[in-house]
């Protein structure tokens, strides 16, 4: 009895609680922007919001291809210097300026200029004069870029690139709106000042509760964008955005917890689990005393079971062979196989202990190894698990854990570490942009300290390289190179884990995690 | 002691008519009081749960079972008849064999193999069905005709997980006993310091008074403000990893609030007519606090060490996310309720059993705490 | 005790100025800044942007830009969100922490004394054996324990709750008897002790023996002296109850500012701790100042000389 008036007087309640308006799209987030500065943005939650906002010179289609985006076409000299690009003459701001190519000089110098402090200004460094102009040593002028006139926009680069249009679709590639900026300073970014050319507009920011954008009528392709009105919400515990996609609050949810994921398969084609463009990794210190041995570092990766820990330890991660995550760009042969992942677990553990025996290392006679990792996820278990199969060879595992921020200090000041857990999402599709990071003069990346002049030059190698296919025999040969020094030792390829409600149409999941707004709809019921 | 002796009563005695001690009369009370008792003695018997329990357990507390990651709790052995087959089968598909003929009874399997590729069979793969960890006496015999053929003899190995196992494999009761060994440590040892240092500091602060007290009060205020986590990565960072960096960690928090009870208490306890009688009579500041304020202080202290107890063990699991406290393969109760949380809607059996043995610890506690302020209490002697 | 209160009130900003400058020093000696994330910032544009944020000057000069702009009413600039200044975004998520922290106080305060006094009064009958049960599993029962099963029950199994969200009344429910909960149950734990003691004291059982009525021996004299333990407790948890909780904000997907006390620290938001230490000082003072002159009314005895 008693429970039945509780159960009335909340229902009560519920009354007031605001239904889910059925033509607002809900789309969950991993957390609130740093900024909405795009220059100042880094994460893959702030590109989301950026693939909303803004149009590039290109776009990302539905399948998270390259498409035009602003720039209708574009012309690529012969030696792949030159870049023009043709701007559409129905590109409009919200407010219904053109967009024209002095939007993107604008947007591409305050890039590049240092006192904008742009995280990831690197990443168009390929343009001519980019990285000298942003540490300060040229003038802003002198960067490789120009408005031939209103509608064409040149690039000129340092040297050919071919992956350089992959990397305009990032959120550094998109234009800014020139007369608000500089009229507004850094209060463009505010609701209401913001003037953007994307599908969508801005309307409000509640931190860590919604960011509401509405459809952009001036957008040049308005009339295909079927949903109205969405709202980001950003969740920092996963587990919640869970219950909220389960309550109906949230049509999507952008990550999930790795102890839900069985339990969410009920939930049938709505669960979303695919390859992502990313590696899981444990660097291996190769100026460390016990480390410097390749043999070792080998030992250790060939006694590693990956199945085991894809299908126990962190179900839909993928086992990885390889330190270039599949389904990449620009890598038609893919990565190069290492001998002994065809080698039956048992044979590997056997030449494992015996390499480690040569040594005068064995379970018995164990060495001792510092392994630090960052709390969070599924860390933990994983590095439980690996320190299990490492016993066997006698590596005896001791935890040095810290929080990102101190773990993350740590590899970059190239303080005193062993082993360290790490990964790398490509920001584009192109095996250069994971092999880049074990070259030696990458100090912010090449946690391993690995420094092999050989390696080096193949990668400057690939760099010059213009005949795609040739590039990538280069490239291959050496990932091969790393992948038997094992300076890391690759331990998954990332997942893309993403709950949509069976309400959403056209959600094409894909490799890049790339889902923009503008494709999709609501399920017309009948 | 020839000075004067004053009783709690308030009448001072002349002479020293040796009574019991202060101890004696609270042990004597203690020992009256069944729930107290009882619950001493689930105390005791928890610790000596955490002591000897994981070295007579049949497993050891870092020890992975590949095949029986996050299995029910279960009064029955490990492996269930229905899972035998899988998990031989996984085991000879690693071997690159195949099966022609199983026959399983209760506590032996015979398997009858042949090789996938053209070539003998390699004796070695014996293992991979001793890794399975389901089996032991593995044989192998290879039929003298067609080395191509054999037939794997091997007894079934039971395994009782009766809490079930967590989400690497292991014994999960194994682990709450060695959880128990760093709870109750900390538990005792952070509560001790906040203990010490708080009640005396608050007994302090609050019978001198005036600017003093003022003064102490606003250093405990301040490091009441100081941000905890800063506090604690500085702690790793500086001195490393170390067990008893948790005490002083959690022990200099804690006796904040302990400090603010004590002193809010001896406030009121200084104005009684029997603390000032016994200025009156010129007794000395810290006999004063040591006979009359602090066993007047006993109740209050007693029960809200009862209610520090579970905070700093939970609180201990915060410290080991920030790389302070225990580390795998060792845990702490604290640790596995925070990890069974997580997995509460998937496996609810990894937060129920730690939990519970939390709850069971505590309920003992209280009930000891009760009875403790019950015999220590001045008012009922 | 005029007197005491105005002084006491001069000793807020001393003390402050000195929690706020012992942080400023002590945070900065933790390794790691701002800027240290998964991926790795190229060693050029870390430059530019700590100068953006005048980190590369020496500490002592950024101390006194610091204490500059704080006198000012300025906090600085958010590391982690970038377009605030950090009193906006404390300003944006404090009044949510305050309402659900003063609902689940004002919560906590009476139904706690009251589960608290009705337990002492029926000292080891069922009563009291009921209650304390409630309270020993409310303190062991963390609130990430709590809050999910709740959740669990009434948002996704009954569906008459929403699960997460800010904004209706519904929506504090749950998060408010999340965070309540544990507090109750400490307070009737410390409560029933309290009372216990003070049904012994001489004055209430003089009061008792001359035949005063229950009620009013109780309500009047008992539950005054009673009171002062509970209050102690809660001068600083209010503070910290008033402040938000991470754990209550991430299950329920609030917009308080309780996140910021463990993620600033996390991410080296420099200035965002300095506020938040700023915020919880400045209540933890106040918080203990209105306890001690509560002290004086519930026990006239009690004086500061």
């Amino acid at each position: 009895m008693r429970l039945s008036y509780f159960i009335t007087f909340l229902s009560v309640f519920s009354f007031w609680y605001a239904t889910a308006n059925a033509n607002i799209f809900y789309r969950g987030n991993d957390g609130d922007p740093e900024t909405l500065d795009h220059h100042g943005t880094s994460t893959t939650s702030e590109a989301r919001l950026m693939d909303d906002l803004y149009s590039g010179l290109v776009d990302f289609s539905e399948n998270a291809k390259v498409i035009p985006g602003t720039a209708e076409r574009w012309d690529i000299s012969k030696d792949g210097l030159i870049y023009t690009f043709y701007l559409r003459d129905d590109a409009f701001w919200s407010n219904g300026d053109p967009v024209t190519a002095h939007d993107f000089v604008f947007a591409y110098r305050r890039l590049m200029n240092p006192l904008t402090a742009a995280k990831y200004a690197t990443l168009l460094y390929p343009i001519k004069n980019a990285e000298k102009v942003n540490i300060g040593e040229l003038d802003l002028l002198e960067l490789g870029i120009r408005a031939l006139d209103d509608k064409t926009f040149i690039i000129e680069l340092e040297q050919a690139t071919p992956y350089f249009l992959e990397q305009l679709t990032h959120q550094t590639g998109k234009p800014l709106h020139q007369k608000s900026v500089e009229a507004l300073g850094d209060q463009f970014v505010k609701p209401g000042n913001l003037v953007t050319n994307g599908a969508y507009v801005l309307q409000s920011y509640t931190l860590n509760s919604r960011i509401v954008m509405t459809k952009n009528d001036y957008f040049y392709d308005a009339e295909n964008v079927a949903i109205e009105e969405l709202h980001y919400i950003p969740f920092e515990d996963r587990s919640t955005c869970v219950r909220a996609w389960e309550a109906g609050e949230v049509h999507i949810c952008s990550d999930l917890p790795a102890q839900d994921l069985e339990r969410l398969k009920i939930y049938k084609d709505s669960l979303r689990i695919v390859p992502y463009l990313g590696t899981y990794y444990y660097a291996l210190n190769t100026t460390d005393e016990f480390l410097s041995d390749p043999e070792i570092r080998r030992a250790m990766s060939m006694v590693i079971d990956r199945e085991f820990l894809s299908e126990e330890i962190w179900p839909g991660m993928i086992p990885a062979q390889s330190l270039v995550p599949l389904g990449i760009n620009n890598y038609p042969l893919g990565s190069p196989n290492t001998d002994y992942f065809n080698m039956s677990m048992l044979d590997r553990e056997d030449e494992a202990i015996a390499i480690m025996a040569r040594k005068g290392i064995s379970k018995d006679r164990p060495v001792t190894v510092e392994l630090m990792y960052n709390s969070g996820e599924n860390h933990k278990n994983t590095a439980t698990a690996i320190a299990d199969m490492w016993s066997e060879i006698g590596i005896k595992i001791t935890y040095k854990i810290r929080d990102a921020a101190a773990h993350y200090a740590y590899l970059r000041d190239l303080g005193e570490v062993q082993v360290a857990r790490a990964g790398w999402i490509g920001d584009y599709s192109d095996p250069y942009n994971f092999l880049f990071l074990l070259e030696s003069d990458n100090t912010g990346f090449n946690y391993a300290r690995y420094n092999n002049p050989e390696y080096d030059a193949l990668m400057d190698r690939a760099s010059n390289e213009l005949d795609l296919n040739k590039r990538a025999e280069i490239l291959q040969k050496a990932e091969k190179t790393i992948m038997k020094a094992t300076p890391f030792l690759p331990i998954f390829y990332y997942s893309s884990f993403t709950l949509v409600s069976p309400e959403i149409e056209n959600w094409k999941s894909n490799v890049m995690n790339k889902n923009p707004t503008r494709f999709l709809s609501f399920r017309t019921s009948g | 002691m020839t000075e004067t002796v004053l009783t709690h009563d308030n009448k001072p005695l002349e002479g020293v008519v040796k009574g019991r001690s202060l101890l004696d009369t609270a042990l004597l009370r203690l020992k009256r009081n069944r729930a107290a008792m009882v619950s001493l003695w689930v105390i005791i018997c928890m610790t000596l749960a955490a002591i000897i329990g994981p070295t007579i357990s049949s497993h050891s507390y870092d020890e992975v079972y590949n095949h029986f990651v996050g299995e029910k709790p279960s009064i029955g052995a490990y492996p269930k008849q229905e899972q035998i087959t899988p998990i031989t089968e996984r085991a000879l598909s690693r071997a690159r064999v195949d099966m022609e003929d199983m026959n399983i009874s209760k506590d032996s399997i015979k398997i009858y193999i042949v090789n996938r590729k053209q070539e003998p069979l390699d004796p070695r793969i014996t293992r991979y069905l001793l890794r399975a960890d389901i089996f032991q006496n593995v044989e192998l015999e290879i039929s003298q005709d067609d080395p191509q053929r054999g037939v794997i003899s091997a007894d079934i190995r039971p395994l009782r997980f009766l809490m079930g196992t967590d989400q690497n494999g292991r014994d999960l009761l194994t682990r709450i006993l060695v959880s128990l060994r760093i709870s109750l440590m900390v538990g005792a040892l952070a509560t001790g310091v906040a203990l010490i240092i708080g009640v005396t500091y608050g007994a302090v602060s609050g019978f001198i008074g005036g600017n003093i007290d003022n003064l102490m009060m606003r250093f405990v205020d301040l490091l009441y403000s100081l941000p905890f986590v800063f506090f604690v990565i500085l702690l790793v960072v500086f001195f490393g990893n170390n067990i008893f960096l948790i005490f002083i960690a959690v022990g200099c928090i804690q006796w904040l609030d302990m400090a603010r009870i004590v002193r809010g208490q001896t406030l009121q306890l200084k104005q009684q007519e029997f603390v000032q009688a016994s200025e009156a009579l010129g007794v000395n500041l810290s006999n004063i606090i040591k006979r009359h304020i602090i066993p007047n202080l006993a109740g209050t202290v007693v029960v809200y060490m009862t209610l520090l107890i579970p905070r700093v063990i939970l609180l201990e699991s915060f410290l080991s996310f920030l790389g302070l406290g225990v580390q795998e393969p060792l845990t702490s109760l604290g640790v596995l309720i925070a990890e069974g949380a997580r997995y509460m809607r998937n496996d609810p059996y990894l937060l129920i059993f730690p939990a519970l043995t939390m709850s069971i610890l505590l309920f003992a506690l209280n009930f000891l705490g009760d009875g403790l302020r019950d015999a220590l209490d001045p008012k009922d002697r | 005790m005029l007197n005491y209160a105005f002084k006491r009130i001069l000793t807020i900003i001393p003390t402050l100025f000195a929690i706020v400058t012992l942080t400023f020093f002590l945070m900065r000696i933790a390794p790691g800044g701002p800027f240290d994330e998964e991926r790795p910032l190229a060693p050029a544009v870390l430059e530019n942007i700590q100068a953006s944020y005048g980190l590369d000057k020496p500490l002592i000069e950024q101390y006194f830009i610091y204490i500059g702009n704080l006198l000012q009413g300025d906090m600085g600039p958010s590391f982690v969100y970038r377009d605030k200044r950090v009193h906006e975004v404390l300003a944006e998520g404090l009044p949510i922490s305050i309402t659900l922290g003063s609902t689940a106080l004002l919560m906590a305060l009476i139904i706690g004394v009251l589960l608290g006094s009705i337990a002492a009064l029926n000292q080891n009958k069922k009563t009291d054996v009921f209650i304390v049960t409630f309270a020993t599993f409310g303190i062991t029962t963390p609130n990430y324990v709590i809050a999910p099963i709740l959740t669990l029950i009434f948002a996704l199994t009954f569906s008459i709750l929403p699960a997460t969200g800010w904004g209706s009344p519904s929506q504090m429910v749950l998060p408010v008897i999340s965070l309540a909960l544990p507090q109750i149950a400490i307070v009737t734990r410390l409560m029933r002790g309290s009372m216990l003691e003070a049904l012994k004291s001489d004055h209430i059982r003089t009061a008792r023996a001359y035949g005063l009525p229950m009620t009013h021996v109780v309500g009047k004299h008992a539950m005054r002296s009673a009171l002062l333990p509970v209050l102690s407790y809660l001068g600083p948890a209010a503070a910290a109850l008033m402040t938000g909780s991470i754990v209550i904000e991430q299950i329920f997907n609030l917009p308080g500012i309780g996140r910021y006390f463990v993620t600033s620290a996390l991410n080296r938001d420099y200035t965002m701790v300095m506020g938040t230490v700023i915020i919880v000082a400045t209540l933890v003072l106040v918080f203990n100042l209105i306890v001690d002159l509560l002290y004086t009314v519930l026990d006239p005895r009690v004086r500061y000389d």
